[in-house]
């Protein structure tokens, strides 16, 4: 049963096989989503899990599940996780921003990220360092437009950037929607890119390259 | 076997040499160890072959020294923090996820937004996070049914009917039904005097019935008005008599069994009764653990349940007293406390469906009497609420045709409008203003132009609020038009979830009201975009803007842009 279907025979047809189907299908994944929610908070998830989910659940099928059911109707099912996942993490988001805001009392505000001044790195913005990264991030991502060419250059692109420049595991690249990916196939793209860019690298030399 | 001299290294063989500077990914074949220990004594011997190795290692260690500093400070181009969920999973168009995700692939600010978004969003469980959530709760086979009845009831409002009457003809006769009453009571009756100690619950429930401070049940008790309590604290003096002996016995008691569940629950009810909340769920809490299944038990932590939700204004806490009492109607399914008392908290939780069922219910056990006469006057009240918002919820909208049809000074026309004139003051934006005023070369809307006049004077008469009014004295510069448009898709945007989408457009329209000189357009820009803001976690610009609004509302009368 797709997930629309699914939500249909909950919402409109209250078939109670459904309902249990329902909340069956979607524990683990709104549960995940809360308890690293809740961890990025500095929380216990054990304490919040189950009523953080609680209310997911009553938050989704608030208005008989109408915006849950016309998302559905206009979306795969992939979407549908991606957007329930969505929903628990901002509700637990609203929690611990709630409790965290009654703790520090009312009137306060969060602390901007872009108040912090953050310490200069090695190879900061305008260093010979910075200039020689320039140089190289441009020849990569020319090279790497060849490497990756084909229908999917643009998401193998981002793939590798967002491996190598952010940091970002195979797995966590495969958890974006748009890639439609396994990170078993978010590997593969990495490990294709990579080899082509070294060779083709490797043979026409670097700008700060030491070998003659 | 030895590898000839002139076999250099082939691509997989380069491949897992450099890979040994990084381990996390790679696609080649893995070499046995005397393969590997081969291929490197011939990378030893073989200049070509080293020479290679090293410039590979070199490119290698180039890309993997890559990584952007983090965090970084944002850019102009930067989004705000909340985005990047909806962007991760997909939830929004495609060409602008591609746009963002590009942005964020190369930014040292957004790139670790999404990082910590996809990490989130991961489908697959660490073995740590499968152990928790095996331990809780939610993954008790019951937790799942109970949480599956909750939310089936709350969305069965339209066979509310149909349920309602099938409910009457599953009944048993009327004369089964007293018989059984009347044995659960006179059973009941006897178990109380018996099994538990008379004075104690007998003390307790006088308290309830002389002063009574709660509007959930408590057993034995008699009915009495709900008194409104002044303050959290009362004096000991303002105590009824009856509770302060049952505290004495309840307290001796403890003192020699300090874990029996009688004892226990008693106590939970004399701290309820004075407020105590917390304390009563621990006390309660502290007997299941002797009696788990205890249906009385269960009923009253309900009740401590219900009372923290009302006293702390904690609603999920009206989902945990459900829960509790519908544990507890699971072993007793007639108890008229726990179904009274469960009803409460339906309501509370707009499940009136479900409230409906359980005072029926109820009313079938305990058709007469006091409390009965308050169930039934709840379930009319109820009855009364569900068929005034079918009603209304299932009239469409007057269309501006109709409204200009029935004439400006049409009542009933009025008076359809001002019982939901939220809704009309949404659509007036989203689709009348376009209508009425749209761009040069098309046909204006003089049926969305009178619609628009008779709802201004509605709000302005009726609630004093002279936006709309305002709006459209001020609509002759050349910018009001597309301010017009830029709202409406701004509204659109906020209600399909598109929260960026939203606070773009509220800004643009924002500063097209601006050019146009409309203060009410503009403010009414403002607030939408507050509300975006809101969802989109900016609350910092959030709090600027609704400064900046605050102090040019205090000059109008825009009663729902303030609220």
């Amino acid at each position: 049963m797709t997930s629309e279907e699914l939500i249909h025979a909950c919402a409109e047809l209250g078939d109670a096989e459904a309902w249990e189907e329902f909340v069956s299908r979607f524990r683990i994944p709104m549960s995940l989503s809360i308890k690293r929610t809740a961890c990025q908070w500095g929380k216990d998830p054990a304490q919040f899990v189950d009523d953080l989910l609680q209310e997911t659940y009553l938050k989704l099928c608030a208005d008989k599940c109408r915006l849950l059911l016309e998302f559905a109707q206009q979306h795969s099912d992939e979407a549908v996780l991606g957007y329930i996942k969505t929903i628990a993490i901002n509700v637990a988001h609203d929690h611990f921003k709630s409790l965290h805001s009654q703790k520090r009392g009312a009137g306060e505000t969060d602390q901007l990220h872009e108040d912090f001044d953050p310490a200069a790195q090695g190879g900061s913005f305008g260093g010979p360092d910075a200039m020689d990264r320039e140089v190289f991030l441009k020849q990569v991502d020319a090279q790497l437009q060849d490497c990756a060419a084909g229908s999917n250059q643009e998401r193998d692109c981002l793939i590798f950037w967002f491996y190598y420049l952010q940091g970002m595991s195979a797995k966590a690249i495969a958890a974006l929607a748009t890639i439609k990916l396994t990170a078993k196939g978010v590997e593969a793209v990495i490990f294709r890119l990579t080899r082509c860019l070294r060779e083709h690298l490797g043979n026409t030399g670097m700008p700060n390259s030491a070998e003659p | 076997m030895i590898r000839p001299f002139d076999k250099h290294l082939d691509s997989d063989e380069l491949d897992r040499l450099v890979s040994l500077l990084e381990t996390s990914v790679s696609g080649s074949e893995q070499l046995s160890e005397p393969a590997l220990r081969e291929v490197q004594r011939h990378v030893e011997s073989c200049q070509d072959c080293s020479r290679k190795l090293r410039k590979h290692q070199s490119v290698h260690s180039e890309i993997l020294r890559m990584r952007v500093p983090s965090p970084s400070p944002p850019t102009p181009k930067c989004m705000g923090d909340a985005g990047w969920l909806e962007v991760a999973a997909g939830l929004l168009p495609e060409a602008k996820t591609r746009e963002l995700m590009k942005h964020a692939a190369q930014c040292g600010h957004c790139g670790p937004l999404l990082k910590n978004a996809a990490e989130t969003l991961v489908d697959e469980a660490t073995p740590g996070e499968e152990a928790l959530l095996a331990s809780l709760q939610s993954a008790r086979p019951e937790w799942r049914k109970n949480m599956a009845t909750t939310l089936r009831d709350s969305v069965r409002e339209r066979q509310q009917k149909k349920s309602w009457w099938r409910a009457l003809f599953v009944w048993p006769t009327p004369v089964y039904a007293f018989a059984g009453i009347a044995t659960i009571a006179i059973v009941a009756w006897i178990g109380v005097r018996i099994l538990h100690s008379p004075s104690a619950e007998q003390l307790l429930a006088q308290a309830y019935s002389e002063h009574r401070t709660l509007e959930v049940r408590i057993p034995g008790a008699r009915y009495a008005p709900v008194q409104a309590q002044r303050g959290t604290q009362r004096s000991d003096f303002d105590r009824p008599q009856s509770l302060l002996k049952a505290e004495d016995l309840i307290g001796e008691n403890l003192r020699k069994k300090p874990n029996d569940a009688t004892w226990l629950q008693a106590r939970a009810r004399a701290e309820l009764l004075d407020g105590n909340y917390e304390s009563a769920i621990t006390s309660l809490q502290r007997a299941l653990e002797a009696q788990p299944d205890s249906p009385s038990l269960l009923t009253d932590l309900g009740s401590a349940y219900f009372v923290r939700a009302e006293s702390a204004d904690r609603p999920i806490d009206y989902g945990n007293a459900i829960e509790s009492f519908g544990k507890a109607l699971a072993k007793s399914p007639d108890d008229p406390i726990a179904l009274f008392n469960r009803a409460l908290a339906c309501e509370r939780m707009f499940l009136y469906t479900q409230a409906v069922d359980d005072w029926q219910h109820y009313l079938r056990i305990d058709p007469q009497g006091d409390w009965s006469n308050d169930a039934r006057r709840r379930l009319t009240a109820l009855k009364e609420k569900l068929q005034q918002h079918q009603e209304s919820q299932s009239e469409p909208l007057l269309s501006p045709a109709e409204i200009a049809k029935a004439g400006t000074n049409s009542a009933p026309t009025a008076h359809k409008i001002d019982g939901r004139i939220e809704d009309y003051l949404r659509v007036a934006i989203t689709d009348w203003l376009p209508q009425a005023f749209p761009a040069a070369s098309e046909q204006p809307s003089i049926d969305a132009r009178t619609a628009l006049s008779l709802l201004a004077e509605i709000t302005r008469k009726n609630h004093g609020d002279t936006w709309l009014a305002d709006l459209l004295n001020d609509r002759m510069s050349r910018q009001f038009p597309a301010g017009i448009k830029v709202l409406a898709a701004s509204l659109r945007a906020n209600e399909r979830g598109d929260y960026s989408e939203g606070q773009r457009s509220a800004h643009s329209a924002a500063l097209l009201f601006r050019k146009a000189a409309n203060a009410a357009g503009e403010l009414r820009a403002q607030a939408e975009e507050v509300y975006s803001d809101h969802l989109l976690w900016e609350g910092p610009q959030c709090l600027t803007l609704l400064n900046q609004m605050a102090e040019r509302l205090g000059h109008g009368n825009y009663r729902w842009i303030d609220a």
